[in-house]
Formats: structure tokens, sequence, C-alpha cells
């Protein structure tokens, strides 16, 4: 027995050997590898799961040398892709900090090893938050099948539900919100026969019915003001139509939309009149990190569908004051996209109150099918704004978060095949510049293209979220909580 | 009657009535009812490999439905179909049997049947899968292992990791085995003199216990899911919001059995035991023929027989059987009229087939799931993204989540005719890991990324040439629209041209009809078409004078003198009786403009 151990021990210890072929690159390009996921010269926070990757095109193996600082290597060497150690991975992250890790690649072609030219991995010291919450869903046009909210460790590989709408059978589950990365106080909204608002605050869940006699909907886009008080959401009455010409698919918009404040503590909603215009389209509100300011988008309402594209979304500014739950009465346009032709979409404050994310798209606000959509960044001190040209790219970014310490942001992007969003995230420097962002790694580099669901509405939380599904299952089961309304 | 003769007689009894069962299923699914075998193929996309196993075993009852998957990918061919749901069919006679004869002894057990002929009669209905008469045999050959076990405490280990085993692997027939394994238990205890009766107590109850309580478990610790389903599992039931009685019926029938056969053999002589098994195999006998007879879906089957010509392109077939039997179901109308504007024939033969305006689409409804075939005339005219959103829409929207491999190879398709080739390649990738479009998924990925093999293709090729070449906002309702744009962008699209003059002519458009008309040169009719004449030699009839522009169009003779025939019937009553008109003129058109039509526009 102590036998057969043994040499099944020395062929395996033998096949690992052989495994390792020392390279001795018969050709050297002068050229980068074209990799997938993109990471050549992107940045990482030092916690970042460990980036495997491929090289585009066939080979019979692949081979990685990543150096870091103090002599810190790993070697990689598989048939598929290069799969680094975790523990490895991790170490060599920790003592790269504020510095950069070499990465040279080869590839064994049928007539010998192929080595590109080295590239860098720029490890940052701004650490970032504990993980991402997504929302999973294919990017289908009516109806929807399976669907759930799940949380990502972006340390390390591991996924997990949050909610999945095997659990409420036939719902859709959407729009997921944590204020300021917070796991603790959650919003999210499941629609269907049994539907409503999931409001989690510390320690309690509750179901609230966000339809009041004086909204036009239910609650539908979510912002937390920074105090935990109140909320911000909109009430949209939103349509999609189907594009019959070729590269054009969905087009989602409102026919009337407000913005509304949800007092939490009150179960209110507090209307406006300056925020539920007849005339004006207001949508996707957000607390400015004070708490003083609700920013939204405006555009005049118009004919829908048949004037969509004339409708123009600029950058509102209203006056709010926390201790009263008062919204002020005078608009001011932060941004006039109208002005430049472009519709403004999915406003974002970085948390330390610098700047303002926003999507810039042709018209509407529904930037994820709209190819030309493209980040934003303004500089609240100056008003200067500029694309986000370094995370840009020639396919749909669209909804993006901000860290909890406002130098790195996630988005969601369209760019690997024009329809699959996946998350991107970026770094920012104090300077406002981007580094070039990075695919969310995967354990398995080709996971991306086995999966068929899109990754939406990706949020940074800074440490993970304990949803109880039977809690939610319970409440499903009740009536679930009015919300009232006042002006 | 001696105890060998008893046993030969029994044996030959068990055989024969199997065999008999086993050729009926087989004869009954492979002839009667074939058309639900391939749709189920259809409906669901078995990929070869290791993660799609892993997928399967990371929820309870994954198993069942990966071993369901299997089988049925085969179902392409409807006689493996048969051979499979017959043999699965035959299993549960056969092992219910073998429990029984296990427990009691040297009997005929006719009542081991009503497990068989039961699920027998919930395939019927497509909601039930294959997977769960799968896992429901694979639990009776689970109770069948467990009563083999002689030594008590080994048995009863055994009971309770078959019982974990089993619920992960099979969902809800795990609760057959436990009330099967509990049945026997009592029955072993309380059948043989001196055994201790508190122990038999003590194993049902701990049986009952942790089949309650592992569910829990799970549901609290394990997956995301309802009680309900983390009970039963999705693999028994497409709909995931009900479970079924008649599955449950199903799950305690074999301890029901079991303790039935117990009640028969102790009250019962063995000649009035056989008296009670012939009166017994009689009633089910009669069942077995009444069910058989009303409990299958004849009109679905109809329907899905069309969609699967469809799906066959076998327009010609379409025609054929439309023309033995007309039929009346969505599916089969829009089949026919598709099948009729593929060979060109919608233009000559429409009216033989009481043609309505609703008979070209299947109306887009945001509920339930979006019929297959709803995306087929959209694709086949041109309309290449409204036949990709329904193809999607179909992918998403089967009840049990799975994706149905019909619509993930068209969603490609419209992928490959509009250049999205990333997103073609995603799903070629997926059909690549199947068994039965490998070679068509392989041939496929030769064409990413190449406009010009692509454009050269006979089918992607044309289609992407009707492609509209002006953007517009499709809407169900104007369906016209959208056909005249098609026309707009490639004058010479002839199935285009066939449905959009159709529905002028159905909605008794003639106006509209005569607008359109002048396309027909560009569609290379070997003659000017029998609907387009007969409408022409009405208009006339119409008119103080026929228009110059309309003389060009020949009308045949025939035509004018069965029109005169017509008109002559017509004002001799005709007009108010149109029983009279329809033996003799009931496939013109002009029946259809006096008599037919009226309530739908």
């Amino acid at each position: 027995m102590r036998k057969a151990v043994l040499y099944l021990l020395s062929i395996a210890l033998l096949s690992m050997v052989a495994c390792n072929e020392t390279v001795v690159p018969k050709t050297v390009r002068k050229e980068k590898p074209v990799l997938f996921p993109d990471y050549v010269g992107v940045t990482v926070p030092a916690t970042i799961a460990p980036l495997n990757f491929k090289v585009q095109g066939e080979y019979q193996a692949i081979d990685a040398l990543l150096e870091g600082k103090n002599n810190q290597i790993i070697h990689v060497q598989d048939k598929d892709f290069v799969h680094i150690d975790p523990v490895k991975w991790a170490r060599l992250l920790n003592e790269s900090k504020g510095d950069s890790l070499r990465i040279t690649v080869s590839v064994k072609q049928a007539d010998g090893w192929v080595q590109f030219a080295p590239f860098a991995v720029h490890v940052s010291d701004v650490p970032i938050d504990y993980g991402l919450v997504y929302r999973l869903i294919a990017p289908g046009y009516e109806v929807y099948s399976k669907m759930g909210i799940y949380q990502r460790d972006m340390s390390s590989f591991t996924q997990t539900p949050i909610l999945e709408n095997t659990l409420i059978p036939g719902s859709c589950i959407n729009c997921h919100s944590f204020r300021l990365a917070n796991p603790d106080d959650m919003s999210l909204h499941i629609r269907g026969q049994k539907g409503g608002t999931i409001l989690k605050t510390s320690g309690t869940v509750k179901l609230l019915n966000t339809k009041t006699k004086q909204t036009i909907s239910n609650f539908v886009y979510p912002f937390w003001h920074p105090s935990g008080k109140y909320m911000a959401y909109s009430v949209n009455n939103t349509h999609q139509v189907f594009h019959e010409a070729k590269g054009e698919r969905v087009e989602v918009g409102d026919a009337a939309s407000d913005v509304i404040v949800y007092d939490i503590a009150k179960n209110e909603a507090i209307g406006s009149p300056v925020l539920m215009q007849d005339s004006v389209f207001e949508t996707l509100p957000t607390f400015s990190p004070d708490g003083r300011s609700l920013y939204f988008c405006a555009a005049k309402a118009k004919k829908m569908p048949v004037e969509y594209k004339e409708v123009k979304y600029n950058l509102c500014r209203v006056l709010f004051d926390p201790e009263t739950g008062t919204i002020g009465n005078t608009i001011d346009t932060l941004f006039n996209a109208t002005a430049i032709g472009k519709s403004v979409a999915f406003p974002r404050p970085s948390p330390d109150g610098k700047y303002i994310m926003f999507t810039l798209i042709d018209y509407g606000n529904f930037s994820i099918w709209h190819k030309e959509a493209d980040l934003y960044l303004l500089d609240v001190r100056t008003g200067e704004c500029r694309p986000v040209s370094e995370a840009n790219s020639d396919q749909t970014e669209s909804y993006h978060s901000w860290s909890s310490n406002s130098r790195w942001f996630v988005f969601s992007s369209r760019r690997i095949d024009g329809l699959y969003t996946r998350p991107f995230i970026a770094f920012l420097d104090e300077n406002g510049k981007a580094g070039k962002p990075f695919l969310l790694p995967q354990a398995d580099p080709d996971y991306y293209e086995r999966l068929l669901f899109s990754f939406n509405v990706p949020e940074f939380v800074s440490a993970p979220v304990d949803l109880n599904t039977s809690t939610i299952e319970r409440l499903m089961a009740t009536p679930g909580e009015n919300v009232g309304f006042r002006k | 009657m001696s105890w060998s003769m008893a046993k030969t007689r029994s044996k030959i009894l068990i055989t024969l009535t199997g065999v008999l069962f086993f050729v009926i299923c087989l004869l009954f699914w492979g002839v009667f009812y074939p058309d639900h075998l391939v749709q189920k193929e259809q409906m669901q996309m078995f990929l070869w490999g290791l993660d799609y196993l892993q997928e399967h075993l990371a929820f309870q009852g994954g198993f069942s439905m990966y071993l369901g998957e299997f089988l049925i990918q085969f179902f392409c061919f409807p006689w493996v179909g048969a051979l499979v749901v017959g043999s699965i069919l035959f299993l549960l006679y056969f092992l219910m049997q073998f429990i029984l004869s296990k427990l009691f002894p040297n009997r005929f057990y006719v009542l081991s049947f009503l497990p068989a002929i039961g699920y027998c009669f919930l395939l019927f209905n497509d909601y039930y899968t294959i997977s769960g008469a799968l896992s429901v045999a694979l639990s009776l050959a689970g109770v069948v292992w467990y009563i083999r076990i002689e030594n008590t405490k080994a048995r009863i280990l055994a009971g309770f990791i078959m019982l974990m085993v089993f619920y992960w692997l099979l969902g809800g027939a795990y609760l057959l085995f436990v009330s099967s394994a509990a049945a026997s238990e009592f029955v072993r205890v309380f059948r043989t003199p001196g055994k201790r009766t508190s122990q038999a107590y003590w194993v049902v109850s701990g049986y009952l216990f942790f089949g309650g309580l592992i569910p829990l478990i799970v549901h609290r610790f394990l997956v995301v899911d309802t009680f309900l389903q983390c009970y039963f599992s999705p693999a028994y039931y497409q709909f995931r919001l009900v479970f079924p009685g008649f599955l449950v019926l199903m799950f305690v029938a074999p301890a029901m059995l079991i303790f039935l056969q117990w009640i028969i053999d102790g009250l019962l002589s063995e000649k009035s035991g056989w008296t009670l098994q012939v009166g017994l195999s009689i009633l089910l006998i009669g069942f077995c023929g009444y069910g058989f007879y009303f409990f299958p879906d004849w009109h679905e089957e109809t329907e899905m027989k069309y969609d699967n010509l469809v799906y066959r392109k076998d327009w010609n077939e379409i025609i054929r059987q439309a023309r033995q039997n007309q039929p009346s179901g969505q599916k089969s109308r829009v089949a026919l009229m598709l099948a009729l504007g593929q060979t060109g024939q919608l233009s000559s033969q429409l009216f033989l087939f009481d043609p309505k305006p609703s008979d070209f689409f299947i109306p887009y409804e945001v509920r339930g799931m979006a019929p297959i075939i709803a995306n087929e005339p959209y694709y086949w005219l041109g309309l290449i993204n409204f036949s990709q959103m329904l193809a999607m829409e179909s992918i998403e929207s089967t009840p049990d989540g799975r994706m149905p491999v019909r619509a993930v190879k068209r969603y490609a398709e419209t992928c490959m005719i509009t250049g999205q080739y990333q997103v073609a390649s995603r799903f070629l990738r997926l059909l690549q890991k199947t068994l039965f479009y490998r070679h068509w998924a392989n041939a496929a990925m030769e064409y990413l990324n190449q406009d010009d093999k692509v454009d050269a293709h006979p089918e992607w090729g044309v289609l992407r040439r009707r492609q509209v070449k002006d953007d517009f906002y499709f809407k169900f309702d104007q369906r016209d629209l959208a056909l005249t744009c098609l026309l707009r962008s490639d004058p010479a699209n002839r199935l285009a041209f066939e449905y959009r003059v159709s529905s002028s002519l159905l909605k008794k458009d003639l106006d509209e009809f005569l607008e359109f008309l002048p396309l027909v040169r560009n569609m290379d009719y070997p003659q000017f078409p029998l609907v387009f004449q007969e409408a022409l030699a009405y208009i006339e009839t119409l008119l103080p004078q026929m228009p110059a522009d309309l003389l060009q169009y020949p009308v045949d003779d025939q035509v004018h003198q069965r029109l005169t025939r017509y008109a002559g019937l017509f004002n001799q009553g005709g007009n108010k009786d149109a029983g009279l008109m329809k033996p003799d003129f009931g496939n013109t058109y002009w029946y259809y403009v006096h008599f037919s039509g009226n309530d739908e526009k």
C-alpha cells in the first residue's frame, strides 16, 4: 500500500516537473501581449483577487513571470490561462503597494516559445472597499427568467447570493442601494404580483408599499441621504420601445417622472412642486455628501415615444434641509447638457464631495442601450467637466458607483461584446485623473465568455451584506407598510 | 394451487403484463404523441462538460434534472424518446412490483401498475417533467435496495444516508423513499410475531423527523429558494409557484400500496385475493383506455406538429397536412401562412384555408412563455431585430428557466445576420457543447467576423439584405407599417409582399391592395397569382370603367366566368345564405369579402 502511494506521488511529482517547462523563447516580440481580460497597465488595489488572464489567440501553453518589490516572484505555467496562487498573489501585492508588478508572458506555439514585452500592473496603496454588490440579469427585453442580487468579495473569487428571484417566483428584483457603501442600510425593490420595496436599516427590515395617491408610481431610482434618515427616489411612468434598425435594440423612456424624498422615520414621501412638475421629467436623484443638496436629472417633457430623441436631461440641483426635511424652491442647473445636444444620466457625487460623475448620452436617460454613452466627471469646485477618457470606450459605459474613499469607481461597460454589461474598476488619483480600468477578476478568465447574464448596478459595499432570506419570504407574505405623503 | 404453480403463474403474469404495458407506452408516444417529445428536446439545452454537471449538483433535485435533460437531448428522434419514456414507466411498474413481491411473496400485484399508469398520464401534460418520472423510478430503486438489506441496523443506517443523498440528488422523490421505507418497516415488524414494535415507531419517527428537517436546514443555510421548492425541488413540475397534489400523491403512492397490499393479504384468502386482483385488473384496463384517449392534449399535439415542421423548414409538408385537415390553432395557422408565403403560394392559395388577419403573427404578450414559433415570421420576413427579441423572450420566459436550444440557435442566427459576431460566438460556443447542434455551431463559427461570407450564405445573406434600412419603433399593432418598410428596403422581398398584400385583402382594403400591386413584377411569379386575379376581377365589378393601368394585369377568362357564376348565385339569394355560396365559392376572395372576416379586422 505504502509503495503504491509513493509510486503515485512520484508520478504526480514528475508530471508537475514536466508541466513546468523551462521557457527558452524562440521569438521575442517587442509588443505587449493582448490579454483577456486586458490587465496591461492597469492600476489595482492591493487587496484585489488574482488577475488570472489568458492571451488572445491559440497556443499550447502559457507562462507568466510576475515580479514585484522585494524580490517577490510568482512563476505560473499552464495550458489554458495564467492561474495565480491566491496566497502568493496576496503576498506579492502587499509587498508591492505603491509600486508596480512587472509581468512577462510567453506562449508556446507549434514552433516554440514566443515571449512578449513585459508589462506593468500598478499596485495602488489606496485601499478599496470590501466588495461589490450587483444584479445578474440577462440582457433581455420585457420578460425575465432567473435574476438575483449577488455580492462579491473583491479579495477572492467568492460570489454569494443576497437575494434571487427563485425566492419570489416571477418577480423582478432591482435597484439595490446602500448608504455610503454600508451594508446595514440597504434598499431594493421587488416587482411582481407580490412586490414592494425592501428597506433594511440598522437591524430592521421592512416591506413598503410605495405607491401613493399623489405619486405616479412606486418608488424607482433610489439614493440614500448620508444621514440615513432620508432616501431620494424617482417615480417614473416607464415604457419600452424596440428599434428595428440594425445596431439598435431597445429604448426605455419615461412618459412622466418626478422626484420625491422619503422620510424613513415617518414613513412618508416628501413631495415638492419644483420636483413634480408636469412640464418637466425629473429623475435619477442623488444627495450631495453633506446632505444639503439634492441633485437630479431634469428634461422638458415631450410626447413619448414619438419625441423621445428630443428628451435631453440636464444635471440640476435643489437645496435640501435635513433637519426639517424641507426641499428648496430654486432649481440650479449644474451641467447644461441640452446646450450641447446631450443628456445626463446617473449623476453620482463622490463621497468626498469633489466630483460628480455622470453618464452622457445623446438623449433620454436609459444609457445602457446607448452605444455612445460615456462617463463624465464634473469638478464641483471649478465647474469644469470632462469625459473620463481613461475609462471610456467606443461601447456603452453606463452605471457607476464610487468607493467610500472616493478613489475608486466601478462602472458597467459593454466594451467586450457590445451587449453583456461587465463591471470595470478604475482608480482616480488626487488630481482627478483615472487609471486604466480593469475588469473584475474571475478565477477562470472564460467566466465572462460563458456567463449569459449582465452585471447590473455595481455598488461598492464596505462589508458583507447580511439579508435573511427567510425574513424576506415572511415579509412578502404580508401586505407591507403603506407609505404616506406630505408636501 | 401448489406453491411452485402460483410462483410460475405470477412470474408469467408479471412479465406479460409488464411487456404489454411497455409496448403500449412505446406505441402511444412513438405514434400518437411524438411531437410532444420533439418539443421537449427544443425546450432545453443539455451541455456536455463538468461545469454543467456542477451547476446542477449545486441545488436540491439538480442531479435529477441533469439526468432528465441528458435523456431528453435524444428526443429529437421521437422513437428514442418513446423508448425512454416507455422504459421509465416500465421501470416504475417493475420496481413497484418488486417491492410488493419482496414484502408479500408469490402474488400477482395489479396494484403495482398504479404509479406507472399515474405518471404516464401526468406526462401527457408538458409541465410534468421526465426528470420527475426518472427520480420516482430511482427512488423506488432505492426502496428496493433498502428492503433487501436484512440486517436491521445496516438497513436503518443505509436508510438515513439514502434519505439525505436522495434529497439532494432527486429532490421531492426523497419523500417517496422516506414514506416507503417507513411503511416497509411497519409491515416487517407487524407481520413478524415477537418483533419489537417500539423499534418500528422509533425508526419511522426518525425518518419523518429528518425527512421534514433537512429541507428546513437547506432553506436556511444552503439555497435561496422557497420552502415549497426546498421540499420538492424544481425537478418535477415546471412552474415554481405551485406543486400539484398529483405529484404528492405519486410520492406517497408506494407507501399506500404497501399498506393496501398488507390489508388485502391479511383480510382475504388467496382465492378472494385473486378474484379482487382480476376485478382490479378490469378496472385498471378500463381506466387506461379512458386515460389514453381523453387525457392527452390532442390539440396541442397538432400545434406542436406544425411548430416542429416550421423548425424543419418543411413548408410543403405543412401545406400538405393543412390540405388534409385544416388547422385551427394559433401556432398551426401561423405555420401554415408562413409555409404558403415561403413557397410563394399565399397569393394563389390563401383563400383555400379560410384565412383571418390574425393568422400571420402570434400576438406579443408579456405573460406566459413567448412561443418559439412567434419569432419565425419575423425572421423569414427580415425583421431580424424583432425576431431576435422574440427569441430572447422565449429564452427568458421558459417556465422552468431552462434555455430552449431552438431559441438559442435562432438567437445566434439573428446575431450572425445583424453582424453581432461577439454575441453570436457566445451562443455558438454553448451550442458547441451540445451533442446534436455541435456540427451546426462549428460550421457557423466559420462565419464569425466575415461579412462577405455571411452575405454569401444562402439563408443569412438573403435575410441580411431583407433587413430594413430605416429605423422605426416596432409596434405589434402596426405590423403593416413594418411590412411596408421591408418592401421599401427590398422591393423584391416576396414574403413581405405576400404578407403585406394578404393583409390588405383580408382587411378588404382594395385601395391599399392596388397600391402594392405594382411590386408584383419584382416577384418572379410563374403566372399572375390567382388571388390577385380574383381581387382585380372583383374591383372591375365595382368601377364603371377599369383604369388603364390595371388592365395590364392578366385576369384569366375562367376567373371572369367564375365571378359571373358567383354573381348569379349571389343575386339569387346567395347574398343572404353563405351556406349556399360556400360549396362552390368558399375558396374565392369574393366569398371572403361578402361572408368572412366581418368580425375581425
